[in-house]
């Protein structure tokens, strides 16, 4: 019997969510044996008008309509077509689903997500501390809670610098009066507090890691970004064999006691050549799908995990294997726009995934 | 055939964005009908609406595990609830009998809780503003009085000259903790402002500092600004200890916990964001009980929790007086409440419920008070079925500071019941036109 | 009478389409039933007293109602 996997983050647009990704990941490269089930936000969420993609799309709440109610639709869906494992994917919808993980549990639907600790510690804010703990370096972040820290914050770090928001937004500062510009314009957007982060000249990577129950590194996925869209992120990218990058990132997932997948944003200092972690992001990356071309199914990987198996470690990654993401449009009649709306779901006949 | 049940007609226009799914059928489709047991229609029919309902076992048994979350980390703790947040008598009172000492920041609360037949050493008397013969009462009975300021220092002093005593005082402290820092009330000790008066105040004889106190803000969900509270308070009892001999009889880390509420500015609900009592109760405990003292020579240990205890025990019953469609196409109810009795819109996206079954099928509605302010509005969207004239809606979680901040405004304030066990009982009737008037008066000159 | 400004079809969900225009729309049954009788001729008065036989509601109420939904619908620009 084949295993039924629902994936969250179906919508690719501009800025491509992850959950295609996985999807792809799981049907590469022989299909997948169960069903695969979308769980999108919207109507118009992209990937689930791609029939190739997956065999049933459902309509589920937004994260901030509450636990309840995203329980309810899940066990709905669940009952529907039989959920054996869950992987969300966006970084909205991760406390939810670490409260809701007993619950889901309880329906026989199974997650590997990281703790809520672990959560806690890499929040851009906490980061410096954490690092600081563990012996792990990091650009050095001063946290602004009060606007008369300002000066003397500047004046620790030294220039450049960023001048960053805690969620949103960072902006690269060479003088004072720059500084004090970004700072005035950040704090009337989103108010206090914000960050005030060393500026690293160097040279940016990515890693897409897996963790076990005790922040092993069960696989990694080293990759240099090679083009840009002009909100950073990646349409293409290279993977790497750095035997420096894994080992950074087999300490720091350790540390952190990393379960699950995660996105490692690294940076080398230029002239030393040491290593900087920038930030983690508790999810796959939109580029996971690199991975399984690269001999590294981590989405795979996952759902052993998920089902309390206990894989090996993966080999490394086949290194020089490149994506570059090519957008397409996909035709639908409008039954699949009805359905949709009306119903909140969408099958396609049964198909080998 | 038997007729159907009838929905009002209504046609949805799909926006080509920004619309939230309504799959999963939303919790306002879901009535509520009884509050404790009680048909929510019969409250109203016999109280009037709006009617604030409090659930007595809801707030007992919150009480009871706060205390208990606290009492097992710490030896020696004791809660003194916040009154500003609601002083009816009757949930004084019930706190009270739970065991509950009283928080008061003006004379108006001290005599409230006196009155209640609260004794003088179980009230702590905080707030930036208190008069001197309130001080001096407060003295005379044994309080616990947290200073704020240098000239309520002096004013104690001569009261201490007055009295011919030592008078024994706390310190209200503030740190950089939170985003904007509380820096109102109490002395900074980042600078060094705390030190200076505790030493000043430590040298003159007059008085004596046994208490220090600190109270970060409200509604607080971040659990490390209490680990940051506790380890500040920590560090500087260790430095007044070792430096000025000073020993503490108690620490008070204040109130500020959060409740289910919702945050208009926050994405998630509250009901997942806001920590549990013994999350609060760790990160304070944890590192206040580091210090290392043998049980017995621990501070006691106060906080004054408010929002936290009062909040979810209460509901706001509410009518719907007018539907509306508005030029934008959306669609508008108009309540019997407004935000003069619920202050608290300000800050909180509150949570609807209906009572009646009005269909599945929502739609995004704004709710408006009943008041003659366009300001007054209780909710700009929410998700409703087709709620008619004349059908209620409950508001859940209102205790907290919108009884106590109620304005008077063209309106009535509506009556409070409390129920436990089955039984209603009027805690505060509905105000009358008299009450409101009684303090006025109409000179002959200027009648006509 | 009602005129139908463009080309729509009504599914049986009471999803609404129009041709012409491209927007879509949704229509809960009562809204659903109203539609069918304008679309077969019906006057207010006729679909009134369909609601009426049909439905548990008062008479007043469903005037109120229906004029509220021919608002709505001419709003829309859909009669
Ligand atoms: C000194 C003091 N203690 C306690 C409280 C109660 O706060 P909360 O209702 O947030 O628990 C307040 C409220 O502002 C306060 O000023």
């Amino acid at each position: 019997m084949g295993i039924n996997v629902a994936v969250t983050g179906l919508h690719a647009a501009d800025n491509p969510a992850p959950g295609i990704g996985v999807l792809r990941s799981l049907r590469y490269p022989n299909g997948w044996d169960g069903e695969l089930i979308g769980l999108a936000y919207d109507t118009y969420d992209t990937g689930i008008y791609d029939r190739h993609l997956m065999n049933h799309a459902y309509l589920i709440p937004y994260p901030n309509q509450g636990k309840e109610q995203v329980f309810e639709r899940i066990r709905a869906i669940h009952k529907a077509v039989g959920i054996d494992v869950l992987i969300p994917t966006l970084d909205s919808e991760l406390q939810l689903y670490q409260q809701l993980e007993s619950e889901l549990k309880g329906l026989g639907i199974a997650m590997y997500l990281p703790s809520a600790d672990t959560i806690q510690k890499r929040a851009k804010s906490k980061l410096l501390e954490f690092c600081k703990a563990n012996d792990i370096e990091t650009p050095k972040t001063i946290v602004i809670n009060d606007p008369r820290q300002f000066g003397d914050a500047l004046d620790e770090i030294g220039f450049p610098l960023y001048v960053k928001g805690v969620f949103y937004d960072a902006y690269a500062c060479y003088t004072r009066d720059e500084a004090l510009k970004q700072f005035e314009k950040l704090r009337l957007q989103w108010g206090l507090p914000a960050l005030i982060q060393e500026a690293i000249n160097g040279e940016e990577f990515d890693i897409c890691a897996m963790g076990d129950d005790e922040g092993n590194l069960l696989g990694s996925i080293p990759m240099r970004k090679l083009r840009l869209t002009d909100k950073g992120k990646a349409w293409s990218a290279i993977t790497l064999n750095n035997p420096r990058l894994t080992e950074f990132s087999k300490k720091t997932m350790k540390a952190l006691s990393w379960r699950g997948p995660c996105e490692l944003e690294i940076l080398q200092e230029s002239k030393s050549r040491k290593l900087y972690l920038l930030e983690i992001n508790p999810r796959f990356p939109a580029w996971i799908f690199l991975g399984a071309g690269a001999n590294q199914n981590l989405p795979k990987l996952a759902v052993e995990l998920a089902l309390g198996k206990r894989p090996e470690p993966l080999p490394p990654v086949s290194s020089g294997i490149t994506f570059v993401r090519h957008a397409t449009d996909l035709i639908c009649p409008l039954e699949y726009i009805e359905n949709l709306t009306i119903n909140g779901e969408l099958h396609f006949e049964k198909q080998k995934m | 055939m038997p007729k159907q049940k009838y929905i009002k007609p209504i046609i949805i226009r799909h926006a080509s964005a920004g619309m939230a799914n309504k799959f999963g059928r939303p919790l306002t489709a879901i009535p509520t009908q009884r509050i404790e047991g009680i048909q929510i229609q019969e409250l109203a029919a016999n109280y009037g609406s709006p009617l604030f309902v409090l659930s007595v076992r809801e707030l007992r048994q919150r009480y009871r595990e706060l205390h208990r979350a606290f009492a097992n980390r710490y030896p020696n703790f004791q809660i003194a609830y916040s009154y500003k947040t609601n002083y009816l008598k009757s949930v004084c009172s019930i706190l009270h009998q739970e065991g509950a000492w009283a928080e008061v920041v003006s004379g108006f609360e001290y005599d409230i809780a006196r009155d209640l037949g609260m004794p003088g050493n179980q009230i702590i008397f905080n707030g930036p503003y208190k008069k001197r013969d309130e001080l001096k009462r407060a003295f005379i009975d044994g309080a616990i009085v947290n200073i704020d300021n240098y000239d309520e220092l002096n004013v104690i002093e001569s009261l201490a000259d007055e009295l011919g005593k030592t008078l024994e005082i706390g310190v209200r402290l503030n740190m950089n903790l939170n985003n904007p820092p509380w820096y109102k009330f109490g002395f900074n000790v980042e600078s060094g402002q705390a030190y200076d008066v505790v030493r000043r105040a430590q040298s003159s004889g007059k008085v004596k500092v046994v208490g220090l106190h600190i109270h970060a803000g409200t509604y607080i969900d971040d659990l490390t600004i209490y680990q940051k509270a506790a380890a500040g308070i920590l560090q500087f009892y260790q430095s007044i200890r070792n430096q000025l001999g000073v020993t503490l009889k108690y620490w008070d880390l204040g109130g500020g916990f959060a409740s289910r509420n919702t945050l208009h500015w926050a994405y998630l609900p509250g009901e997942q964001t806001c920590p549990s009592y013994s999350q609060y109760a760790d990160a304070i405990s944890s590192t206040l009980m580091s210090i290392g003292l043998p049980p017995n020579e621990m501070p006691r240990l106060f906080i004054e929790p408010g929002r936290a205890l009062v909040d979810e025990p209460f509901s706001l019953i509410t009518k719907v007086v007018a539907e509306k469609r508005l030029p934008s196409g959306q669609r508008a109810v108009i309540l019997d409440a407004g935000m003069n009795i619920l202050s608290s819109v300000q800050w909180y996206k509150y949570g609807i419920q209906t009572v009646q079954d009005s269909g599945t099928m929502v739609e995004d509605t704004v709710l408006y008070g009943g008041l003659c302010m366009n300001i007054d509005v209780l909710n700009a969207n929410v998700s409703l079925p087709q709620v008619r004239f004349g059908e209620y809606l409950l508001i859940p979680h209102v205790g907290a500071y919108n009884l106590s901040q109620s304005w008077q405004f063209i309106f009535l304030k509506p009556a409070v019941i409390a129920i436990e066990d089955g039984e209603v009982k009027v805690i505060k009737r509905a105000e009358t036109r008299e009450i409101v008037q009684a303090a006025e008066e109409l000179p002959d000159d200027f009648r006509f | 009478m009602y005129e139908f400004k463009n080309e729509l079809t009504m599914s049986k969900s009471g999803f609404l389409f129009d041709h012409s225009s491209g927007q879509t729309y949704t229509l809960n049954p009562t809204g659903k039933l109203i539609f069918e009788k304008m679309q077969e001729g019906l006057d207010d008065e006729a679909i009134l007293s369909t609601l009426i036989e049909e439905f548990e509601v008062e008479a007043h109420i469903a005037r109120r109602d229906l004029e509220d939904f021919i608002r709505q619908l001419k709003e829309m620009g859909v009669i």
